[in-house]
C-alpha cells in the first residue's frame, strides 16, 4: 500500500530534476546574470560578451528587460560602458516605457559624452512622470 | 418521482448570470485581445465563447419543467416488452427477462436474439417469454427491433435493453400518458444500480451517490419536456407502434438510432413525454474500455444526426425543439474547447505567452466576479444536481473521445455499432488516458517551470504566473483524480451484488448463528456476524427476505475479520437455488432495496439552494440529535409476544429506525434486543413514526421508534458502541473486495 505513493512521489521528484536541468541549460544565461547581479558571482568578460552577443541574436520576450538591466549594470560594473549602452538600447526597444532602463541609459550616455542623447532621455523621462 | 419547481427565481438566475457572462466575453473582445499572442488569444476567445452557447442551451434545457399527474392506463390494451440482445451474458438477460414477465400490466414478453443463440432460446423457454431471431443482423439494434415489430401483433412497445431490469410497475406509470392519442413515446430516466462502477461518486458518510448522467436524466430532460423535445433513449422506454410505423419504423441510417427516430417523429407531429420517476435500472459500465468505446458511440451518433436529419433546418419540429436537439448534438463537442482550458495553463507557464492582454488586478477582479456568478448560477439552477468539480473530473475523462468523435463525424467517417460489454470488467487499457497523463504531465512540468522562472529570477510576473500555475494545478488535480477513479481495481466479483441488510439465521454443523447481509444478489451474500465460522464446512442459511424465507446452502469463498470490533465478515456463494428462490432474491433486489437505496442516497439540495431556500423563508427542519446510519441486527418483541429479527436503518442514543415487512401500530409498545459485538442491549421502546414506502410489489415500513428505558447500563453500552463504531462505518456498504 505505501508502494504506490513512494512511486508516484519518486517519479514526480524524476521529473522535476530533469524540467530542472532542461531549464538550466534553456535559462543558463539569464541564471548566470542573475547570480552576479545579486550574489556578485564573477563572470569572466569574455564570458559577458559572449552572453551579450547571444542576446542580440534571439527575439526578446517582456521577462527579458529584466535580464538586460542586470546585463547592463554588470557590465557597468566591469567597465564596459559600449556594451552596456548597446544592451540598454535594446532593452528600450522591447520596453519602451521602462524609466528605470531610460534612466539607466541616461546616465551612461551622460559619461560617454553623449549630451544630446541624454537630453532627450531626460526630456522623456520628464514627460512620463508629468 | 422527483418534482422539480420552476418559478420565476430560478429563471431570473438564469438571465443574470448570463447576462454577465455575455457582458464578460464582451469586455474580453474590446480590451482583453493580446496582438503579442493573438492566435493563442483567439483560440481561447473562442473556448469561452463556446461556453456561453453551451450555458446558454444548458439553461434553455432547464428553463421550466412540466408537471405531470400519473394516470392509471385503459384496460385491454395490447403491450409487447422487447429485449434486443445479440452477445449479452444469459444470467444478465434473465434477470431483465424476468423483471418483465413480472410487470403489472397484462403483457407478453419478448427476447429479440440478434445472436441466434440456443442457450437464449432455452432461457426464454425455461422463463416461459417469447423469442424471436433474426438470420441477418443488418441495422444492428434497430433492425432488431423493426424485424419484432413487423412481426409482433401489439400496440404498444415497452424496450430495455438486455441489462435493464423493469420495476413491477412500469407499465402502469406508463401507459396512462398513452391517452393522449398525439403521443409516440414515454421515455423514463436511464437509471444505473452497479455503484462500484468508476462512473459513480459516493459517500457513505453524506449519504450521496453522484452518477455522471444525474443531471441529463434528472433535470434536462424533464426541461426538455417542457419545450415537447424529449428523446428516446433506446432503453427504459415505451414507444406507440401506429407512431413507428408512420416513419417507417426504428432508423437505421445512424448508431443513435434512438436520437433520430425521435427527431422523424417530432417531424410528423407526434409528441413525446418524459416521466422522470426511475422505473427500470441497468449496468453502468464497469471499465475504461467500455466506457470510452460507448461515449465513442454515443458522441459520433449524436453528432452525424446532423447530416441525415439536421434538426435546424428540419421541416416541423417547432422553434425550441430545433434549440434543443441542436443542444444535443452541440453539447458533444465540447471536447476541443475543454482541451483548450486544460492545456492553456501549460503552454503559459512554458512559453511565457498570455491569451490575455492587460493582466492587471483589475482584470482579476471582474474574472472573479465572472467566475462565481456562473459557477453560482449553475449550481442554483442545477437544483442540486450538479456538481462542478465532478463535472469536471468527467470533462477531464471525455474530452479527448469527443474531440474524436467530432472529427469523425465531420469527416464522416462509418463508425459501427459496437455493443457495449455489460455483465465483466474488462482489463484497464491505460491507452485509454493518454490524454489525460499528457495533461497531468503539462500540467506539472509547467508547475514546475513557472516556479523556477519565479526562483531564479527570470521572471518578475508573480501574479501572472502564479494564477496559472494554479490553475495547472486545478487541471492536474482533475486528471490525477479521474486517473484514479478509473484505474482503482475493480472488485473480482463479476455480479454486483445490491447493499442490503437483511437479517438471516446459519447452521454449520449443530451450531445456530444469527446475522446479517451486507449484499446480496442471486449468486452470493455477504455474511456478517458476531460468532467466527468454520472455513472448512459450509453453511446452511436461511434468510428472510420481508415475508418470504429462503433456505439454502451456501460456500464460504472469503473470509474478512475485522479485529477491531469483532465483526466476522464472510462471502458466501448460494448453492441449489430454485428459480423461486432466485427470483424472490431478484425481485427483492431491484424491487425494494435498489430503490430505497437510490431514495435514501438520492441527489441532496445544495447549501446553496439551501441558503436560498432560507432567504426565501422556507424552513429547513433539522434533525435533532445524531443519527448513525449503522446496520444492527436487532431481534423485535411486539406486544402480541411475536419475535421477528430485522436490521436498523439508523441507531442513536434516543431511538432507532427500523425496516420492516409488515405494519406495526402507532405508539405501540415493543422490545428490542440489539445484538453488538459486545453483547445483547435490551432496550424498551414505543413506534412513535410509521412510514409507508411503496417500493415495487412489496410495501416496506420504516419504523420509528423511540427509546424509553431507564436502564443506564444499557444506555451506558450503546453510548460507547455509539461512539466507537459510528466513524468507523458498521456495515460497509461499498465494500469493494
Amino acid at each position: 500500500m505505501v508502494r504506490k505513493p513512494l512511486i508516484i512521489v519518486a517519479s514526480l521528484t524524476l521529473i522535476s530534476l530533469i524540467v530542472f536541468f532542461i531549464f538550466n541549460l534553456a535559462y543558463r544565461d539569464q541564471i548566470l546574470v542573475n547570480q552576479a547581479f545579486f550574489r556578485m558571482v564573477n563572470i569572466p568578460s569574455p564570458s559577458l560578451v559572449d552572453i551579450v552577443q547571444k542576446s542580440s541574436r534571439r527575439n526578446l520576450s517582456k521577462d527579458d528587460s529584466a535580464f538586460l538591466y542586470r546585463l547592463s549594470t554588470i557590465l557597468i560594473r566591469k567597465r564596459m560602458r559600449s556594451e552596456a549602452i548597446e544592451v540598454l538600447g535594446r532593452a528600450l526597444k522591447n520596453e519602451p516605457d521602462n524609466p528605470q532602463l531610460k534612466l539607466q541609459l541616461a546616465t551612461e550616455l551622460f559619461n560617454d559624452g553623449r549630451y544630446e542623447e541624454v537630453e532627450r532621455l531626460f526630456n522623456e523621462l520628464l514627460s512620463q512622470v508629468r | 418521482m422527483t418534482d422539480l419547481r420552476s418559478n420565476i427565481f430560478y429563471k431570473i438566475v438564469i438571465i443574470v448570470t448570463l447576462s454577465i457572462y455575455a457582458a464578460y466575453l464582451t469586455y474580453r473582445l474590446l480590451y482583453t485581445i493580446n496582438p503579442e499572442a493573438l492566435i493563442f488569444s483567439i483560440v481561447f476567445y473562442f473556448a469561452e465563447l463556446y461556453g456561453l452557447v453551451a450555458l446558454f442551451l444548458y439553461f434553455f434545457q432547464m428553463w421550466d419543467f412540466p408537471h405531470r399527474e400519473v394516470n392509471l392506463p385503459e384496460q385491454g390494451l395490447r403491450v409487447a416488452a422487447l429485449i434486443p440482445t445479440y452477445n449479452e451474458d444469459i444470467s444478465v438477460i434473465r434477470k431483465t427477462a424476468l423483471a418483465c414477465m413480472n410487470m403489472d400490466y397484462p403483457h407478453d414478453t419478448y427476447i429479440l436474439d440478434d445472436g441466434a443463440r440456443p442457450r437464449v432460446r432455452e432461457l426464454a423457454h425455461e422463463i416461459g417469454c417469447k423469442y424471436l431471431e433474426r438470420q441477418t443482423r443488418i441495422g444492428a439494434k434497430a433492425g432488431n427491433l423493426n424485424h419484432a415489430i413487423q412481426q409482433i401483433d401489439a400496440d404498444f412497445f415497452a424496450i430495455f435493453d438486455s441489462d435493464y431490469v423493469p420495476y413491477p410497475h412500469f407499465l402502469i406509470k406508463t401507459l396512462g400518458f398513452f391517452k393522449n392519442s398525439q403521443v409516440a413515446f414515454v421515455q423514463t430516466p436511464q437509471h444505473y444500480y452497479n455503484i462500484d462502477s468508476f462512473t459513480f461518486r459516493y459517500s457513505q458518510k453524506k449519504q450521496r451517490i453522484w452518477n455522471e448522467q444525474e443531471v441529463f436524466y434528472r433535470l434536462m430532460m424533464s426541461g426538455r419536456d417542457y419545450w415537447n423535445s424529449t428523446f428516446f433513449v433506446g432503453t427504459a422506454a415505451i414507444l406507440r407502434k401506429e407512431a413507428l410505423e408512420s416513419i417507417g419504423g426504428v432508423a437505421t441510417e445512424t448508431i443513435t438510432e434512438d436520437l433520430h427516430t425521435t427527431i422523424r417523429l417530432y417531424k410528423k407531429g407526434w409528441k413525446g413525454i418524459y416521466h422522470n420517476e426511475v422505473l427500470a435500472s441497468g449496468l453502468s459500465p464497469m471499465d475504461i474500455t467500455t466506457y470510452q468505446t460507448q461515449k465513442l458511440r454515443w458522441a459520433y451518433g449524436n453528432i452525424s444526426v446532423i447530416f441525415y436529419d439536421n434538426p435546424i433546418l428540419a421541416k416541423g419540429l417547432t422553434l425550441p425543439q430545433r434549440i434543443c436537439f441542436f443542444a444535443t448534438c452541440f453539447g458533444w463537442t465540447v471536447g476541443f474547447s475543454k482541451a483548450i482550458y486544460f492545456i492553456s495553463p501549460g503552454v503559459l507557464l512554458l512559453t511565457g505567452m498570455y491569451p490575455i492582454a492587460n493582466f492587471d488586478m483589475e482584470f482579476i477582479i471582474i474574472y472573479l466576479t465572472f467566475l462565481l456568478t456562473v459557477l453560482s448560477g449553475f449550481k442554483i439552477a442545477s437544483r442540486g444536481f450538479g456538481k462542478v468539480f465532478r463535472d469536471e473530473e468527467y470533462n477531464m475523462l471525455n474530452f479527448f473521445i469527443l474531440m474524436r468523435a467530432t472529427l469523425r463525424a465531420i469527416f464522416r467517417r462509418k463508425s459501427e455499432y459496437k455493443v457495449t460489454v455489460k455483465d465483466a470488467a474488462l482489463p484497464i487499457s491505460l491507452l485509454y488516458l493518454i490524454p489525460q497523463f499528457f495533461v497531468l504531465l503539462t500540467s506539472y512540468i509547467g508547475i514546475n517551470w513557472g516556479l523556477f522562472k519565479l526562483y531564479f529570477h527570470i521572471s518578475q510576473d508573480y501574479k501572472g504566473l502564479g494564477i496559472a500555475s494554479f490553475w495547472a494545478f486545478v487541471n492536474g488535480f482533475l486528471a490525477f483524480s479521474i486517473v484514479r477513479g478509473v484505474t482503482k481495481p475493480y472488485h473480482g466479483r463479476r455480479h454486483f451484488r445490491i447493499p442490503e441488510s437483511l437479517p438471516l439465521y446459519v447452521y454449520q454443523g449443530n451450531e445456530r448463528f444469527i446475522g446479517w447481509t451486507g449484499n446480496i444478489n442471486e449468486r452470493g451474500v455477504s455474511l456478517l456476524s458476531l460468532s467466527p465460522l468454520d472455513l472448512s464446512r459450509d453453511v446452511k442459511l436461511e434468510i428472510i427476505i420481508g415475508t418470504e424465507v429462503v433456505k439454502c446452502e451456501g460456500e464460504i469463498v472469503y473470509e474478512n475479520i475485522r479485529k477491531t470490533n469483532k465483526i466476522y465478515s464472510y462471502g458466501i456463494k448460494l448453492r441449489n437455488l430454485t428459480p423461486v428462490q432466485e427470483n424472490i432474491i431478484i425481485s427483492h433486489c431491484f424491487n425494494v432495496a435498489l430503490p430505497r437505496l437510490f431514495r435514501n442516497f438520492g441527489a441532496h439540495i445544495s447549501y446553496l439552494n439551501n441558503w436560498v431556500k432560507m432567504l426565501r423563508a422556507k424552513r429547513i427542519i433539522k434533525r435533532k440529535g445524531q443519527r448513525y446510519f449503522i446496520h444492527i441486527l436487532a431481534i423485535v418483541r411486539t406486544e402480541d409476544g411475536r419475535e421477528r429479527p430485522y436490521v436498523t436503518h439508523d441507531l442513536s442514543l434516543s431511538g432507532a429506525l427500523i425496516i420492516t415487512y409488515e405494519s406495526i401500530f402507532l405508539n405501540s409498545s415493543l422490545y428490542l434486543d440489539l445484538i453488538l459485538p459486545v453483547g445483547k442491549v435490551g432496550m424498551q421502546g414505543r413506534v412513535v413514526r410509521t412510514e409507508e414506502l411503496s417500493l415495487g410489489k412489496q410495501t416496506t415500513y420504516l419504523l420509528g421508534i423511540k427509546f424509553e428505558d431507564d436502564n443506564d447500563i444499557s444506555r451506558q453500552r450503546l453510548r460507547e458502541f455509539l461512539k466507537r463504531e459510528s466513524q468507523r462505518g458498521y456495515l460497509e456498504y461499498f465494500r469493494v473486495s
